[in-house]
C-alpha cells in the first residue's frame, strides 16, 4: 500500500513535467502580449517594446522555458508580470475561497445526490424516481451561471435572505463564511448533484438486483440498512469514481461561479491572468490544478480499498 | 393423512403468485397447497420455471409487490403470513423462517465480513450486543465445520471457497434457531463432492436444531437423500404429492414418470458420474401468461386425451398420502 | 426577515458565531465600498497608462501642480511658484508639512526625481524634457526648472490629469528605471494603500492618511482640498456586471463607477440608488486605420469610408436609445476642450453609403482583403466594432473579421507586417475625453510614421503644426493651430472619430462628495450615517 502510494506520487512528476511543457508552449504560441496590455492604450509602440525587454519576454522560447523549469525545480513559480507579487503568494491568497467552495459543494452534492439516487433506485418507476431524473436532466442542461443568477435574484435580492456576492474568510466566523458560500455552492453543485444522483441510481438499480440483497431481506433486515449499508457500500466504487471525475467539472464550474458571485478564488485568478496574459500566474495555477487533480484521483483510488475489500494495491 | 392439523408448522393453501407485466399477467404460481409438519423435510421438485422458487419466495413475502401479487393463505404457527405487516414479517424472516439460496458465490455481501453478516441477524432478532453476537458467530462457524472460525469471521466472502460460503449461509440461516429452513437449490451450484458434504451438514444440523426444511430442488438425487415427502410442481401447479418412497416406486403422474426416467438408480446419483438432473421431456412448458385450459401438461403428455385438453384435472388422493392431478392416473383401492 | 438574521434563525443558538458580522455593521458607515471600472493589477502609474492605476494613484500620491475645472494649472503640493527670466526659470516652493505615508517629509529632491521619471515616459512631459536645461532641488522645500527657451505649457504639463500625471514619489522609488515597474505604493496623498489587504482581482483597500494636510481652497478637480472623508475605502472588484448591480441594490457596495448601460433603467428605479453623470465629457470612440499596409494605406480609401460613417449608429450601439447618454462630435478634439471645433468635418456629416461606394470605386478599391480586429470581451469595443463590420459588409468590402479578446488585439495591433503575415487594417478603441483634449494630450494625433501610435499615420504637416502649437503664446493662437491640424486630419484620416458617450456612475443615496470630473477621483467621497 505505502509502496503503491509512493509509486503513484512519483508517477505524477513526469505528468507534471508534460503539463508544464504543454502549458508553457501553449502560452508562448498563443496570441497576446502582456507588455502591450501593461502599457495600456496611451503608450507608444516603443514603450511596449521597452517593457517587453524589461520583462525578458523577447528572449528565445527555450531560454524562457529553461528559466521557468529551473525556477520550478526550486519550487519557485515566479512573480506576476503585473502585480509583481510572487505567484505563490497570489495563489495562497486565493486558495481558501476555492477550496471552501469546492469542499462545501462536494459535501452538499454528495449528501443530497446520494440519498436522492438511492431513493430513486429503490422506488424505481415511481413519481419520486421520475422527479429525481427530471431534476438530473435540469441539472445537466441549465448552465451554472443561470442557476447562479436565479438564486442571487430570488434568494438574495428579492427575499434578502443571503448576500448577493463576496466572500468572508472562515477566520471571521463560520456563519458569515457560510452565508456567502451557500448560494455559490448550490449553483455549482446543481450539475454535480445531477451527475452523482444519476450514477447512484443506475448503480443502485444494479446492486439491488443482486443475490446478496435478497439474502439481506431474507434475514429480516429493514429497508434502511439494506439500502444504505448492504447496497450502497457495493455501489460506492462507481459513485466515488464519478465524484472524482466530477471534480474536473467543478474546477471548470468554479471559474464561472466565482465570477458570478465575486468570490476571490483561483478560478477568477486564472481567468484574469489569461485575459491579461500574465504567464507566470497562468502557469502556476494550471500546474496546481493538474497536481490537485492527479492527487484527487490517487485519493479516490485509495478510497476504493475502504469500500471494497477485493481491491488491494 | 400422516400428520394432524395441530402438528402442521406451515400450511400453504391455494397460493397464487401472479406478476403483472407489460404483455400480460404471468401466473408463476397458480393455486398450490401443501403443508409441512414441525421437524419434517418436504421437497418441492420440478423443472426450472415451474414456480417452486417463487413459492418459497412467496412464503417469506420476498416477492416485490407490485408487480407481483400473492393471494391465498400461508399459515405459519397459527398466523397467516399474508396478513402480517411488513414490520411483523421482518421479525419472522431470518428468525423463525430462514432461507438459504442456490448461489453461495453471490448470496453473501462481498463488501462485508462474514462475521458482520452473521452478527447482523443475531443483533436484529436476538438483541445480542456486539461481543455476544461475535461469540455466537464464531460458535456458528464452528458448528458448520469451518476451521479457524475465529479468523474466518474477520474475512470477506471472496476469501472463502464456494462450499465454505454455503456453510456460512447455513450458519447464518440457523443462527437464530429457526423453526423452518427454506433451502432453495442449496447444492446446485457446488461440486459433486462438496454437495455431499453440504447435504451431510444439513442433515446433521437438522437433527441438532430440529428445524423443518422446505427443500426446493430439481435434483432428485438430493431429494432421495433428504426428504420424506415430495411435492412435484409443473407450470405453477402441484401435479403430484407423495411420500418419497411411494413417489419413486410408483410415480403416478406422467410428468413425474418423465422426470424419473433419467435417474439411473435410487440413491446412487451422488456417487456416480451419471446425470442426476431431471430428465429431458420433449415439448415446451406452456406460456404462463395465458390462462391454461385443461391439464397444463397435456401438450407434452403422450397419454393426453380430449378430456385432458378441456378440463383441468383436480388433485385427488389416488393412494394413501398420494395425491395426483391426472385424469388417467390409476386409483388404488384406497383404504381410507 | 433581514439577511443577517436568516442563518442565525436557522441555526439555533448560533448568535455568538454571528458576532463578527455585527461588529462589521457598526463600522460600515465609515467604510466606503466602491466597484471600480477594472481590476487594479499594477501599482505604477508611470509604468502603465491603465486608467485604474491612475485612479489608484490619485488616492495615494499627490501632484506638485493640480488642474481645476477650467483646465487651468493650480498649485497643489506647491505652495506657489515664480516664473522668471521671460518664462525660462520656474521656481516651486513646497507646502509645509507634506509627509509620505512612511512618515518621512517630502523634499524637493523627491519631486525632482519624480518629474524626471515621469518625463522619460509621458509624451507631454517629454516636451518639457527636450526644452529643459536643468532641474534641481535648491533646498528641502524649493526646486528650480530652467528651460532653454520659454515653454508656455510647462505648468499645464506638470498638472496634467489624463494618461500619466506627474505623481510625486519618494526619491529612492522615483529613481527606478521608467520601464521597470515599481513595487512600492508610498505616496503623500490623502489615502494610504493597505498592502496586506490587497488581493489583485478582488480587493483593494485604502485607509485615511492621518498625516495628510489638505489645502484650504475648496476641492476643484485635482486642485484645492483633497479630503479623506471615508475612514476606509474598499474597492470590490466584481467582474460580472449583473452581480455588481445586484450588490449595489442590496447595499453590499456603495458606489459603482461604470455600470453596464443595459442595467441603468433597473438601477434608476431603485429608490436607494442615484445614477449620476460623474464625467460630463464622457468617452470617445475611435475607428483606427493601419496606414502602413494596403488597402487603407491609401488616404482616398480612408476618406471614402468616412463618408459612410454615421456616429449615431455607433453611439446607440454602445449606450442604447437614451439620447441623454451620447452626443455626436464631428471633431478630432474632445467636447469640453477649448480646442473643440467642427471645422472641416463635412465628410463626417455625409453619412451616405452611396457616396461612400462611389468614392471607394473612384479611389481604386478592387476587392482587396481587409482585416478588422475585434475584441469581444469589452462590450463597448465590441459594439463599435460590430457597427463597422456591418458597414464594411454593406459597402461590399472583402472583410476578414477577426473576433478575439483584447489581450490578442493589443498584441496584433503592434504588428506592422502586411495582412498576409499577421497584420491588420482596422481596430476600435475608446479614450476618455481628456485624452483628446489638445495636441499635447492626444497621442493618437501624432503623425510621425513608425514613431506614432498604433496605425502609424504619416503627415509632416500635422507634425509641423503640432510643434507650432506648443510654441503658441496664447489660447486663441492654440485654437487656430488646432483647427488647422483638424483640417489636415480630415484629409489624412489617422482615424475616424465616432462621437461621445457618457458612462454614468451609480451609488447609494447616502454617498456624499462625488467629484464631477472627467478624471476619476475617489477622494472626498464619504457616507452620511
Amino acid at each position: 500500500m505505502l509502496a503503491y502510494v509512493v509509486r503513484r506520487v512519483l508517477a505524477t512528476i513526469p505528468v507534471m513535467l508534460v503539463v508544464a511543457f504543454v502549458v508553457f508552449s501553449m502560452l508562448m504560441l498563443a496570441p497576446g502580449d502582456p507588455a502591450a496590455v501593461i502599457a495600456g492604450d496611451q503608450a507608444t509602440p516603443q514603450d511596449v517594446e521597452r517593457i517587453r525587454q524589461a520583462l525578458g519576454l523577447d528572449r528565445p522560447f527555450f531560454v524562457q522555458f529553461a528559466d521557468f523549469l529551473w525556477r520550478l525545480v526550486h519550487l519557485d513559480l515566479g512573480t506576476s508580470i503585473f502585480t509583481n507579487l510572487p505567484v505563490t503568494h497570489m495563489i495562497a491568497q486565493r486558495i481558501e475561497p476555492t477550496l471552501a467552495l469546492m469542499v462545501l459543494t462536494i459535501v452538499l452534492a454528495v449528501s443530497v445526490a446520494v440519498p436522492l439516487g438511492v431513493v430513486a433506485a429503490w422506488k424505481a418507476g415511481s413519481w419520486i424516481d421520475r422527479g429525481v431524473m427530471l431534476f438530473a436532466v435540469f441539472g445537466f442542461s441549465v448552465p451554472v451561471f443561470v442557476v447562479g443568477y436565479l438564486l442571487a435574484y430570488f434568494v438574495a435580492l428579492e427575499w434578502e435572505l443571503l448576500p448577493v456576492q463576496g466572500y468572508t474568510p472562515l477566520s471571521q466566523g463560520f456563519l458569515p463564511f457560510l452565508e456567502n458560500l451557500i448560494l455559490p455552492a448550490i449553483a455549482l453543485g446543481t450539475v454535480y448533484i445531477a451527475l452523482i444522483a444519476r450514477i447512484t441510481r443506475a448503480t443502485m438499480l444494479e446492486v439491488l438486483a443482486q443475490d446478496y440483497i435478497r439474502t439481506a431481506r431474507a434475514k429480516g433486515l429493514g429497508t434502511r440498512p439494506i439500502l444504505f449499508l448492504h447496497a450502497l457500500k457495493n455501489a460506492a466504487v462507481p459513485i466515488s469514481t464519478v465524484v472524482g471525475i466530477g471534480i474536473a467539472l467543478l474546477i471548470g464550474g468554479a471559474v464561472v461561479t466565482e465570477s458570478v458571485f465575486a468570490i476571490p478564488g483561483l478560478g477568477r485568478l486564472t481567468v484574469d491572468a489569461i485575459l491579461r496574459r500574465d504567464y507566470p500566474v497562468i502557469q502556476g495555477v494550471v500546474l496546481l490544478f493538474s497536481f490537485v487533480y492527479v492527487l484527487i484521483n490517487l485519493l479516490i483510488d485509495l478510497l476504493y480499498t475502504l469500500f471494497d475489500p477485493r481491491i488491494r494495491y | 393423512m400422516t400428520t394432524s392439523m395441530a402438528d402442521r408448522l406451515l400450511e400453504v393453501e391455494d397460493l397464487r403468485t401472479h406478476f403483472r407485466t407489460p404483455d400480460g399477467v404471468v401466473r408463476a404460481v397458480d393455486g398450490v397447497s401443501f403443508h409441512i409438519a414441525a421437524g419434517e423435510t418436504l421437497a418441492v421438485v420440478g423443472e426450472s420455471g415451474c414456480g417452486k422458487s417463487v413459492t418459497s419466495m412467496s412464503i417469506l413475502r420476498l416477492i416485490p409487490e407490485p408487480p407481483g401479487k400473492v393471494t391465498g393463505r400461508i399459515m405459519f404457527r397459527g398466523r397467516d403470513l399474508l396478513s402480517l405487516s411488513e414490520r411483523e414479517m421482518r421479525q419472522i424472516r431470518g428468525n423463525e423462517i430462514s432461507m438459504i439460496f442456490q448461489e453461495p458465490m453471490t448470496s453473501l455481501n462481498p463488501v462485508l465480513t462474514v462475521g458482520r453478516q452473521i452478527r447482523e441477524t443475531l443483533k436484529l432478532h436476538q438483541g445480542l450486543d456486539d461481543r455476544a453476537a461475535e461469540a455466537r458467530a464464531i460458535e456458528m462457524l464452528d458448528l458448520v465445520h469451518i476451521p479457524e472460525a475465529r479468523r474466518r469471521v474477520k474475512e470477506y466472502p471472496h476469501q472463502l471457497s464456494g462450499g465454505m460460503r454455503q456453510r456460512v449461509m447455513i450458519a447464518m440461516a440457523l443462527a437464530c434457531n429457526p423453526k423452518l429452513l427454506i433451502a432453495d437449490e442449496p447444492t446446485t451450484a457446488l461440486d459433486v463432492t462438496i454437495q455431499a458434504q453440504i447435504l451431510d451438514l444439513m442433515r446433521e444440523l437438522k437433527a441438532k436444531v430440529g428445524a423443518a426444511i422446505l427443500l426446493i430442488t430439481h435434483d432428485l438425487g438430493v431429494v432421495a437423500e433428504m426428504a420424506k415427502r415430495i411435492v412435484v410442481m409443473y407450470a405453477g401447479r402441484k401435479v403430484e404429492e407423495a411420500r418419497a418412497n411411494d413417489l419413486f416406486r410408483t410415480p403416478r403422474h406422467p410428468y413425474t414418470r418423465g422426470l424419473l426416467g433419467a435417474v439411473p438408480k435410487l440413491g446412487s446419483s451422488l456417487a456416480s458420474d451419471a446425470p442426476s438432473r431431471l430428465a429431458e421431456i420433449p415439448g415446451i412448458v406452456p406460456n404462463l401468461k395465458k390462462p391454461i385450459i385443461g391439464c397444463a401438461f397435456a401438450s407434452r403428455c403422450t397419454e393426453a386425451t380430449e378430456l385432458c385438453r378441456k378440463v383441468a384435472p383436480p388433485i385427488e388422493a389416488k393412494a394413501p398420502g398420494h395425491f395426483v392431478a391426472c385424469h388417467h392416473a390409476a386409483r388404488e383401492a384406497v383404504a381410507a | 426577515m433581514r439577511r443577517r438574521d436568516f442563518l442565525g434563525a436557522t441555526v439555533a443558538g448560533a448568535a455568538a458565531l454571528a458576532a463578527p458580522a455585527v461588529h462589521g455593521q457598526a463600522s460600515a458607515a465609515r467604510v466606503l465600498r466602491i466597484v471600480p471600472q477594472a481590476n487594479l493589477t499594477s501599482l505604477d502609474p508611470i509604468w502603465t497608462t491603465a486608467t485604474i492605476t491612475r485612479t489608484h494613484a490619485y488616492l495615494v500620491y499627490d501632484t506638485l501642480v493640480g488642474m481645476d475645472s477650467s483646465f487651468q494649472p493650480r498649485p497643489q503640493m506647491a505652495e506657489g511658484w515664480t516664473i522668471e527670466d521671460d518664462g525660462k526659470v520656474y521656481t516651486f516652493t513646497l507646502r509645509e508639512g507634506l509627509r509620505f505615508h512612511n512618515g518621512e517629509a517630502v523634499t524637493a529632491r523627491d519631486v525632482v526625481a519624480s518629474i524626471k521619471r515621469w518625463w522619460a515616459r509621458d509624451g507631454f512631459g517629454q516636451e518639457i524634457a527636450k526644452r529643459h536645461a536643468s532641474l534641481v532641488a535648491l533646498d528641502d522645500r524649493r526646486l528650480r526648472l530652467t528651460l532653454q527657451k520659454p515653454f508656455a505649457l510647462t505648468l499645464k504639463a506638470l498638472g496634467k490629469a489624463n494618461a500619466s500625471p506627474c505623481f510625486v514619489m519618494p526619491e529612492s522609488v522615483a529613481n527606478t528605471d521608467p520601464h521597470t515597474q515599481i513595487t512600492s505604493a508610498i505616496g503623500s496623498g490623502p489615502y494610504r494603500f493597505v498592502r496586506e489587504e490587497w488581493n489583485p482581482g478582488s480587493r483593494v483597500v485604502y485607509a485615511r492618511f492621518e498625516g495628510y494636510v489638505p489645502r484650504q481652497e475648496p476641492t476643484d478637480w485635482t486642485a484645492g482640498a483633497k479630503l479623506a472623508n471615508a475612514e476606509r475605502m474598499e474597492w470590490h472588484i466584481i467582474p460580472d456586471p449583473a452581480t455588481a448591480g445586484a450588490a449595489l441594490q442590496s447595499g453590499e457596495v456603495d458606489f459603482w463607477e461604470i455600470p453596464l448601460h443595459d442595467l441603468l433603467p433597473v438601477l434608476r428605479r431603485n429608490r436607494n440608488i442615484e445614477v449620476v453623470v460623474r464625467d460630463p465629457i464622457g468617452s470617445v470612440g475611435m475607428l483606427r486605420f493601419n496606414h502602413l499596409v494596403p488597402p487603407f494605406d491609401n488616404p482616398a480609401l480612408r476618406r471614402a469610408l468616412m463618408l459612410a460613417v454615421d456616429q449615431e449608429n455607433y453611439l446607440r450601439a454602445v449606450v442604447g436609445d437614451d439620447p441623454g447618454m451620447y452626443a455626436t462630435s464631428y471633431s478630432f478634439w474632445s467636447r469640453g476642450s477649448p480646442m473643440h471645433t467642427e471645422e472641416g468635418s463635412e465628410p463626417l456629416r455625409v453619412k451616405s453609403l452611396e457616396r461612400a461606394r462611389a468614392a471607394l470605386r473612384e479611389a481604386g478599391y478592387a476587392g482587396q482583403r481587409v482585416v478588422q480586429l475585434h475584441a469581444s470581451d469589452f462590450p463597448t469595443l465590441a459594439a463599435l466594432s460590430q457597427v463597422t463590420a456591418d458597414l464594411l459588409r454593406r459597402l461590399e468590402i472583402n472583410l476578414e473579421f477577426v473576433a478575439t479578446d483584447w489581450g490578442t488585439v493589443v498584441q496584433r495591433r503592434a504588428s506592422r507586417e502586411p495582412i498576409e503575415r499577421g497584420g491588420w487594417n482596422i481596430f476600435h478603441t475608446t479614450w476618455s475625453g481628456p485624452d483628446w483634449f489638445d495636441p499635447a494630450s492626444t497621442l493618437a494625433m501624432r503623425a510621425n510614421g513608425t514613431g506614432a501610435w498604433f496605425g502609424w499615420p504619416t503627415s509632416e504637416r500635422m507634425e509641423a503644426l503640432r510643434e507650432q502649437w506648443f510654441e503658441a503664446p496664447n489660447q486663441a493662437e492654440q485654437k487656430r493651430i488646432a483647427t488647422e491640424i483638424q483640417r489636415e486630419a480630415f484629409r489624412v484620416v489617422p482615424h475616424i472619430p465616432l462621437g461621445h458617450f457618457l458612462s454614468p456612475s451609480a451609488h447609494r443615496r447616502n454617498v456624499t462628495g462625488v467629484i464631477k470630473s472627467p478624471i476619476v477621483l475617489f477622494y472626498n467621497m464619504g457616507k452620511s450615517a
